[in-house]
């Protein structure tokens, strides 16, 4: 049949344009599988490029108040722990540090901290891999930075970027902000003082038990006195140590002019009680001083912890019993304006604030 | 062999069929020598399709395995008190070697090279302003690199 077949003449350009004609095709489809082909691999690697970016925004990092903790030293450098949680749903590996002094723009505004590797001595960390929930995790830190000296008017921006790209960044040292709108809080520095009905109190040998001093009546001229007030340490970094030159100044206002006359309250020992040789004692700012703790939480509504400070005695340091200015003595309507004077050790540093306070008043009619 | 030596003069001097075969043999010729034309436009014109696909996909895969991320933005001094400095912390977070080309600060073009980064590397990039950044200003930077992505973001100076 084969030897027919070739013997035969008839069809042998249709045998031929059918055979380039299946080449043709046979091109073509390989033309179509070699685009396909490269398609598929291109859309492989976008979708292996959007898994990159979607690990990416994946991460995600919060420092934890105050940011730096566990402050020392590391032979002749500095070191301390950054404390961050991982919130994102992805492990986040750290690449690197950033310190920059805002307070700073010499060259030494930057410091760059890398990762711990062979022949880097000083201004690297190490445990910078942090697992998705950890809470705590604290990234080791050894740098010629004193970050014990940083301030919220010297703070510091602290920058740290995954190897994903991610930037996270927090300032050092926080300062809390009150919430806007509240009025129930005189903020002065790190200092918030409460300013509601039972935030300022008084005693006086016949009323021990601290009552509001917004309105003090029945008040006899002569009569011993002390004021409590409430103080919270907001800063969120260190504790506040007060001094002894703390004072409550009751500026007394008489309408007739004769107005000025200061009464100052000096601060009293933590354990006093009301006015009296055995129930006000001197203030000891060395052995027992107040010591305001920092807030331990910074969603605390309050901004910190509860403090009452005491003030009575005549001069500092100590329990000379005083009394406001009353003129010629008596049960006198007076006005005064009271201002006070907080002198504090905070992060080492001496300071000193005036607190434009409260006005009250003896036996004036409500 | 002593066959074919009587048919061919035979089939030679025949003056049978001769439009048949002459017709058989047109068309046998060019049906080889259009399917020849044919074959050979077709290849080329798939050589250029192919050609141009390839470059697409090639330069296409080279762009889209590019990653690049600005950790850092530094204002600083130059000289002084000059405030014409800003330093740039990039870091190739993608799958290529990149290369950078330019970096922009308010749409006005300030650096322009060719910096080579590799896969996790980290460089900066100095530029010195021949204006000074103004204290608390927002400066718009961009990274443009040389296969074409662009990186750009708001940084502020320092007060």
């Amino acid at each position: 049949m084969l030897k027919r077949f070739v013997g035969r003449r008839k069809g042998i350009g249709t045998v031929l344009g059918a055979g380039y004609f299946i080449i043709i095709v046979l091109a073509i489809f390989n033309l179509i599988m070699w685009e396909v082909t490269q398609y598929d691999a291109y859309q492989q690697l976008v979708s292996q490029m959007n898994q990159v970016d979607q690990e990416r925004i994946s991460e995600n990092l919060e420092f934890i108040d105050p940011g730096i903790t566990d402050i020392g030293t590391l032979g002749a450098y500095k070191c301390f722990n950054l404390t961050v949680r991982n919130i994102g749903g992805i492990t986040i590996n750290t690449a690197r540090l950033y310190f920059y002094n805002y307070s700073d723009s010499s060259s030494n505004a930057l410091k760059i901290i890398e990762k711990a590797a062979a022949g880097i001595s000083v201004n690297y960390f190490t445990n910078g891999f942090i697992n998705p929930g950890e809470s705590n995790h604290k990234i080791r830190v050894v740098t010629t930075l004193d970050m014990s000296k940083a301030t919220e008017s010297r703070p510091y921006i602290i920058y740290l970027t995954t190897e994903r790209g991610r930037t996270f960044s927090t300032v050092y040292p926080r300062t809390i902000l009150p919430k806007p709108g509240n009025v129930g809080f005189i903020d002065v520095g790190p200092l918030r003082f409460k300013f509601d009905y039972y935030a300022l109190n008084y005693t006086t040998p016949s009323r021990i038990v601290p009552t509001p001093a917004w309105l003090i009546s029945p008040y006899a001229g002569g009569t011993a006195i002390m004021f409590f007030v409430t103080v919270i340490n907001t800063a969120s970094d260190d504790d506040i140590r007060l001094k002894k030159y703390c004072v409550f100044d009751c500026i007394e206002m008489e309408f007739t002019g004769a107005s000025g006359k200061i009464a100052s309250f000096f601060i009293v020992d933590k354990d006093s009680t009301w006015p009296g040789a055995s129930t006000m004692f001197p203030y000891d700012e060395v052995n027992d001083p107040y010591i305001l703790p920092k807030n331990p939480d910074p969603n605390n509504p309050q901004g910190g912890i509860t403090n009452t400070i005491k003030f009575g005695a005549k001069s500092w340091g100590t329990a000379t019993v005083q009394c406001l200015f009353t003129g010629g003595g008596g049960y006198g309507q007076y006005v005064y304006l009271v201002l006070m004077g907080f002198y504090y050790v905070y992060k080492g540093q001496d300071y000193g604030a005036t607190i434009p306070f409260v006005a009250i008043r003896t036996n004036t009619p409500s | 062999m002593k066959k074919n030596r009587r048919t061919i003069p035979r089939f030679m001097s025949s003056r049978r069929a001769i439009s048949t075969l002459l017709a058989n043999v047109l068309v046998v010729t060019m049906v080889v020598a259009l399917g020849t034309m044919l074959f050979i436009w077709t290849t080329g014109v798939m050589g250029m399709y192919q050609g141009g696909a390839g470059v697409w996909f090639s330069t296409r895969s080279e762009v889209m395995k590019e990653r690049l991320a600005i950790e850092e933005v530094w204002f600083t001094n130059a000289v002084g008190q000059d405030r014409k400095n800003i330093t740039i912390y990039v870091r190739n977070v993608g799958t290529n070697e990149l290369k950078i080309a330019a970096v922009y600060v308010n749409s006005t073009q300030v650096w322009t090279g060719t910096k080579t980064l590799d896969v996790g590397k980290v460089d900066k990039i100095s530029l010195t302003l021949t204006t000074s950044w103004g204290r608390g200003c927002v400066t718009y930077i961009s990274v443009a690199t040389l296969r074409g992505n662009v990186v750009k973001g708001y940084w502020q100076a320092p007060f």
